[in-house]
């Protein structure tokens, strides 16, 4: 049974969507980068218009005109890069350093953080990234610019598949990890849909202002309706081109009408997005965010410190060296998966809950504690539900879940419950201890060191087939 | 009464439409939906009997996609089709063996003569091709472009217009449907290709029941469909995808011989058929649900994806509280139990049913742990 079912039941009652966790577990940042991004409806693939900023001041909005002039389309792309790379390359401007693997790196103070609609964007944003690298343009300036963003965005994309980073918050991941409406996954990709029943509109159910809410897109696809409008402001764009040049008046006017209409399609995203940004930072960070930012700004730090690199080489932008760096990528994405599975259970109690309810883990009053000098010490849990976990499994207390665990050393039967014996043999520290008269709940998870060490691999890959020269 | 002699009942005034397979194709997705089933019977038009109401579903394909479309299919028959004949034999070993000396057997073509539609000439000449294909003759066709299935839909004749069906040398039929949609860097959107493999397992239902009525060996037309795509968003190049469509075809063979159509379900909505589109539009909504009710609905969020009533239907899911409303993850989870209202009653300790014990313990553990979870956050 999923806590999910009986919070939408609950969500259902009350018209409004409950919480699913006591704590943040995404940081945001007091000023991000916020950004909404554009298909043009029938081609999720093409970016035809794209506007982001910080939220202390309005969008900045940059609209494809759809040109067959190269030239023409690449200095669109060009006005897009140079205010993303200004606003993203920002951050490397106020650094401290840090010590990461025995030596210095700089990282930025604050972390460079964009928060989108969803994870679709993200898609949007790696193909314009994988189509700038597919420009050549004759001016070396431009040139540079070009791949620079295109390094950037590849890169965002990338580490975003990371578990638990920050750097990019996709808002409905987002909200759907901290909230429960009474919808169905299906619906919950709608960020509009998704804050209609976390804060309905007035005189209005969840349900209600969700359905309502389905007339708007947060992107990247437009709603349908959109989508036809969009065609036939390009196909006026398109008429007025022919046989004209692009400052004729008639061109010009398309193209504003064309810009008039995203302005409007993006004008009520960015507010939904400044305002789920604003009300969720008031709700009190998890306790290991901090680590996790820290990540993500030596991340960023690396990043920066590669790209020039990364640009000079002639093979363009990679970030996979072959089978090596994939197997280390993929032990780098794991262990993130892990760790972070690990963090929001001991930091959040609802996020524990799962594995409580799914016999996992137990939880329960300490009884009793006893030390005993050279043997360790005895914790008697009494639980108000039989344990079905076997004697000689060891847990973690969610409280110090490093190091040895506790041994369930046995179970006895008590009222409805059960009382269970873990032994620690070296819980010295008081501090690692649950306290007698408390509630304490043994898990699973723990910090295994393995979690935070890097795979070590050898520089060549000793691998016995090489492929024919 | 077998589903050929059924027919549901639709007045004059109730808007109709052919059937089409993306038609067939959005409901082989709810067979188990009796409303539905209804309406594909009486060829009912939904998306147009909720036109002008709140209910009203999204508004059809974009013209620059069609466009698209249409600029892609030129493409590839571009040159006496040799782009799709190139990828046909580069993709398939067995399809090689026709080389350049490949034959078309070109239905679209086909002069409309005096009494018959176009689409019964197409489907008649289909029916010919394809039997030379499942008899490995001489003359088979590679490629029959335009092929038309003529099938029978609750007792009505229907014609299906098929992208393209293509015959190896083994002897074997592979059905191909175009898209232009694009596949960029090995990737494409796979929501339309779910579609499009729905859609060519629907055509390859088709062409085996086609075959099997022929007195000829259904198995001809092969599991494995080719889905042809522009290599990127810029149309010039495509690219084959081969999909094992072994479930679409079973799932579409089911729907084609229409055996969830309930008999008594008809008789029971006999005096209450589908409502004109002329109808007021909440006397329309009206009629619509109480038809709901007598036929029966089986809604679920998926339904939003491909029925012109999901819009209805949810909010009468709403209304009544459905557990089904959140997904068939959660539905599974909360087994025995109907409604949301419900669920809080059991997780609360009411008293539950035989089939709803097992879920009930389960709640009322959840419940009791939430809100010491809580109560402990705030002291
Ligand atoms: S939306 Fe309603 S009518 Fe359509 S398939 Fe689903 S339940 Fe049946």
């Amino acid at each position: 049974m999923s806590l999910r079912a009986l919070l939408a039941a609950e969500a259902y009652k009350t018209g409004r969507a409950v919480r699913s966790t006591l704590f943040r577990h995404r940081a945001i940042e007091d000023d991000p980068i916020f950004l909404v991004a554009w298909s043009n409806g029938f081609d999720s693939f093409a970016c035809t218009a794209i506007a982001f900023g910080q939220g202390h001041a309005p969008p900045e909005l940059f609209v494809m005109s759809g040109t067959r002039d190269r030239d023409l389309e690449v200095r669109e792309f060009a006005a897009v890069a140079r205010r993303f790379c200004e606003l993203f390359d920002a951050y490397a401007a106020a650094s401290s350093l840090v010590e990461h693997h025995g030596r210095t790196l700089e990282v930025p103070v604050w972390l460079p953080q964009i928060v989108i609609p969803n994870r679709a964007t993200l898609g949007l944003l790696g193909r314009i990234g994988r189509r700038l690298v597919g420009i050549e343009h004759p001016d070396a300036a431009l040139q540079g610019l070009l791949q620079r963003c295109a390094a950037h965005l590849l890169w965002i994309v990338r580490h975003a598949d990371l578990p638990g980073q920050q750097l990019v918050l996709p808002c409905t991941e987002f909200l759907n990890a901290h909230w429960v409406g009474a919808m169905s996954a299906l619906e919950c990709e709608s960020l509009f849909a998704l804050e209609a029943w976390i804060d309905p509109p007035a005189r209005m159910r969840g349900f209600e202002g969700a359905v309502d809410a389905e007339r708007f897109s947060a992107g990247p696809q437009p709603k349908p309706e959109d989508a036809q409008s969009i065609a036939r402001l390009y196909g006026v764009l398109e008429s007025a081109r022919k046989g004209a040049a692009e400052e004729d008046a008639t061109v010009c006017e398309a193209q504003a009408a064309i810009e008039r209409f995203f302005s409007d399609l993006t004008a009520p995203v960015w507010a939904l997005l400044l305002g789920i940004a604003r009300r969720e930072r008031g709700v009190a960070g998890a306790a290991h965010l901090p680590r996790r930012i820290e990540r993500d700004r030596i991340a960023y730090g690396l990043h920066q410190e590669r790209l020039d690199k990364m640009l000079a080489d002639p093979r363009g932008i990679r970030f996979l060296e072959g089978a090596r760096d994939a197997a280390l990528r993929r032990d780098e994405l794991e262990r993130a998966g892990a760790l972070l599975e690990v963090e929001e259970a001991i930091d959040d109690p609802l996020k524990m809950l799962p594995r409580v309810l799914a016999g996992e883990a137990i939880e329960g009053q300490v009884h009793s504690v006893h030390r005993e000098k050279g043997e360790g010490t005895t914790v008697e849990l009494r639980t108000e539900e039989p344990c079905t976990l076997p004697p000689g499994l060891e847990l973690w207390w969610s409280g110090a879940a490093f190091g040895r665990g506790w041994v369930i050393e046995r179970i006895e039967s008590a009222a409805a419950g059960s009382k269970v014996f873990l032994a620690h043999s070296l819980c010295k520290d008081p501090a690692a201890c649950p306290t007698r008269g408390g509630r304490a709940v043994f898990s699973p998870l723990f910090f295994d060191d393995f979690l935070s060490y890097g795979l070590v691999l050898p520089v060549s890959a000793p691998w016995t087939h090489r492929p024919a020269a | 009464m077998s589903g050929d002699e059924l027919s549901a009942p639709r007045p004059a005034g109730a808007p109709r439409h052919s059937l089409t397979v993306s038609v067939l194709a959005a409901a082989a997705e709810h067979t188990d939906c009796t409303f539905s089933n209804l309406a594909l019977a009486g060829r009912v038009n939904l998306e147009q009997l909720f036109g002008g109401t709140r209910y009203e579903p999204g508004t059809g394909a974009d013209p620059l996609a069609i466009k698209r479309g249409r600029l892609f299919e030129e493409i590839l028959k571009k040159d006496d089709y040799a782009e799709l004949l190139n990828l046909l034999y580069e993709q398939d070993a067995a399809m090689g063996a026709f080389g350049a000396d490949a034959r078309i057997a070109r239905l679209r073509d086909i002069p409309v003569s005096s009494g018959r539609s176009g689409l019964e000439l197409r489907a008649a000449a289909t029916r010919v091709e394809l039997g030379k294909i499942a008899r490995k003759a001489w003359d088979a066709p590679t490629l029959i472009d335009g092929a038309v299935i003529r099938a029978r839909i609750a007792g009505e004749i229907a014609y299906f217009e098929a992208d393209g069906l293509a015959a190896a040398s083994n002897g074997a039929l592979h059905v191909v449907e175009a898209k232009s949609f694009p596949l960029i860097d090995g990737r494409c959107d796979p929501v339309k290709l779910g579609a499009a493999c729905v859609q060519a397992g629907l055509y390859a239902g088709l062409v085996r029941a086609q075959l099997r009525e022929d007195g000829l060996p259904g198995e001809t037309v092969s599991d494995t469909g080719f889905i042809v795509l522009p290599k990127n968003t810029r149309l010039g190049r495509a690219v084959l995808l081969r999909q094992n469509l072994t479930f679409h075809i079973r799932r579409a063979e089911r729907l084609l011989s229409l055996a969830s159509l309930d008999v008594g379900a008809v008789e029971r909505i006999h005096d209450h058929p589908f409502p004109s589109e002329k109808t007021v539009a909440a006397e329309r909504i009206d009629a619509l649900s109480h038809l709901m009710d007598q036929a029966g609905t089986q809604y679920r969020p998926e339904c939003l994806e491909h029925c012109a009533a999901a819009k209805l239907c949810r909010e009468r899911a709403y209304r009544a509280g459905r557990v089904a409303l959140l997904g068939d993850q959660v539905r599974r989870e909360l087994t025995g139990i109907d409604t949301l209202p419900r669920v809080l009653e059991l997780a609360g300790g009411a008293e539950a049913l035989e089939s709803e014990q097992d879920s009930a313990r389960e709640l009322v553990r959840a419940r009791r742990m939430y809100r010491r979870a809580l109560k402990e956050a705030r002291p």
